[in-house]
C-alpha cells in the first residue's frame, strides 16, 4: 500500500517523497534554502571538476565528487548520490583520466539533468512557500 | 546544559542544514562555521569548545589531522558522506559518526551521546584543570593551582602562587564552569578556592595574604562549606 504524504507539498515524481519529509520535519523553507544552495555549489564545482579532468588530476576530480555527492541526498535525488558513489570509487581505481573518460561525461550528464530537476523543484517549493507565508 | 561548539565542514548546505538542527536542539550553540581544518585550528587554538562537528574530506588538512593537531580534547561527531572512515572514527574515539544527509532524530541520537560522554568525563576526571585563554593562547591551570579569581568589569583575574592571569571572562559565567567541589563563589566579585583559604575572620577571608570579602548573600552556603570544628 502507498503511504501518503505527510505534507500538503508534493515533490516531483525524481524526488523521494517520504525521505524528504523525514529529512526536513514539515520545514519547507529550509528545503527551500537548501536545494538553492545545492544549485550553487553543484554548478560551481562542475566547472572545477572540468579543469580537474583536463589536468588530469584524478584524484582533484574524486574529491570534487566526493564533495557534492551528499547534496544529492539532502534534496532527496537518492539514485544520483548512488550513481555519484559509484563514479567516485571508479576514480580511486583508475591510473589516468583517459580510462575515465566515458564515465566522466556520463556522470556531468546525469549531473547536469539533476541540477535541472533540482532547479524546477526549488521553483516549485518557492512559490509554494510564499504562497503559505 | 549548553555545549559550545563549531562546524568545520566545506560543504555550506551541510553546514547550513546542521546549524538549524543545533539551533532546533536548544543546546548547541554554534560558534562558528570554518570551510577548512587549517581555519578552524586558528580559531581552536584561542577558544575552547565543548564539541566539534568535524567533517573527514576537505580541502587541505583532513578532519583526522585537524584532530591530531588539537591541543585539548573537545568532543568530536564526525560529519561524512563516506562510510569508509568507520574504522578510524573508532580509533579517533570519536563521540559519533554520522553520515550526510541525516535526520532531527539521528542527530538527536548523537547529542544524547554527547552528553553521556560528557557525564561520564565528569565523573571520572572530576575536572582536574581548566583552560583559559590569556596571553593569545589557551593556558591549561591546575584547579590546585588557582588561589582565587577576581572579576575585574568584562575581564577576570585568575591568581595562582606563581602569576595573574587577566582574561575576557565574567565570574557569573566561570562559576558555572569551574569544579564546585573545589570553587566557590563569596562575593559577587570573587571566586576561591576552599582548599587554598589561611584565615577567614568575620567578612573577610585571607590566602596569601589577599583579603577577600565574603558577602552577607554568600555567608551562609560559604559557611555550610568551610570544614569548623
Amino acid at each position: 500500500m502507498l503511504q501518503e504524504p505527510r505534507t500538503e507539498f508534493v515533490f516531483s515524481d525524481h524526488f523521494h517523497q517520504l525521505y524528504l519529509e523525514d529529512l526536513y520535519d514539515g520545514d519547507l523553507r529550509a528545503a527551500e534554502e537548501i536545494f538553492l544552495s545545492s544549485i550553487r555549489t553543484i554548478s560551481s564545482e562542475l566547472s572545477v571538476a572540468s579543469v580537474l579532468f583536463d589536468q588530469g588530476n584524478v584524484e582533484g576530480v574524486r574529491k570534487v565528487y566526493h564533495k557534492i555527492k551528499p547534496l544529492f541526498g539532502y534534496v532527496g535525488l537518492l539514485s544520483v548520490q548512488e550513481f555519484v558513489q559509484q563514479f567516485e570509487e571508479e576514480c580511486t581505481q583508475t591510473a589516468g583520466t583517459s580510462d575515465l573518460l566515458f564515465s566522466f561525461n556520463q556522470i556531468n550528464e546525469v549531473v547536469l539533468d539533476a541540477v535541472y530537476l533540482i532547479r524546477e523543484e526549488q521553483i516549485k517549493l518557492r512559490t509554494f512557500n510564499n504562497k503559505r507565508a | 546544559m549548553r555545549y559550545s561548539s563549531i562546524i568545520v565542514e566545506d560543504l555550506q548546505a551541510a553546514a547550513d542544514f546542521l546549524k538549524k538542527f543545533c539551533e532546533r536542539s536548544g543546546i548547541i550553540d554554534v560558534q562558528g562555521h570554518y570551510l577548512n581544518a587549517e581555519d578552524a585550528l586558528v580559531y581552536l587554538s584561542e577558544n575552547v569548545v565543548d564539541l566539534i562537528f568535524l567533517d573527514v574530506e576537505m580541502p587541505g588538512a583532513s578532519g583526522f589531522e585537524l584532530m591530531d593537531r588539537l591541543v585539548y580534547n573537545p568532543q568530536v561527531i564526525l560529519t561524512t558522506s563516506k562510510t569508509e572512515y568507520a574504522y578510524d572514527a573508532f580509533q579517533y574515539n570519536v563521540t559519533d559518526y554520522l553520515k550526510k544527509p541525516f535526520t532531527y532524530q539521528r542527530f538527536l541520537e548523537a547529542i544524547q551521546k554527547v552528553q553521556v560522554r560528557k557525564d561520564e568525563q565528569d565523573a571520572e576526571t572530576g575536572t582536574d584543570h581548566i583552560f583559559i585563554k590569556a596571553d593569545g593562547k589557551l593556558i591549561r591551570l591546575e584547579n590546585e593551582d588557582i588561589l582565587y579569581i577576581e572579576s575585574m568589569g568584562d575581564y577576570v583575574k585568575f591568581v595562582t602562587e606563581a602569576k595573574k592571569y587577566i582574561t575576557h571572562n565574567t565570574i557569573k559565567n566561570l562559576e558555572a564552569k569551574v569544579d564546585p567541589q573545589r570553587f566557590l563563589k563569596v562575593h559577587r566579585s570573587f571566586i576561591v578556592n576552599l582548599a587554598r583559604i589561611d584565615d577567614i575572620q568575620e567578612n573577610c577571608l585571607y590566602i596569601r595574604g589577599a583579603n577577600i570579602p565574603v558577602s552577607k548573600a554568600h555567608k551562609s552556603r560559604f559557611m555550610q562549606k568551610i570544614k569548623v570544628v
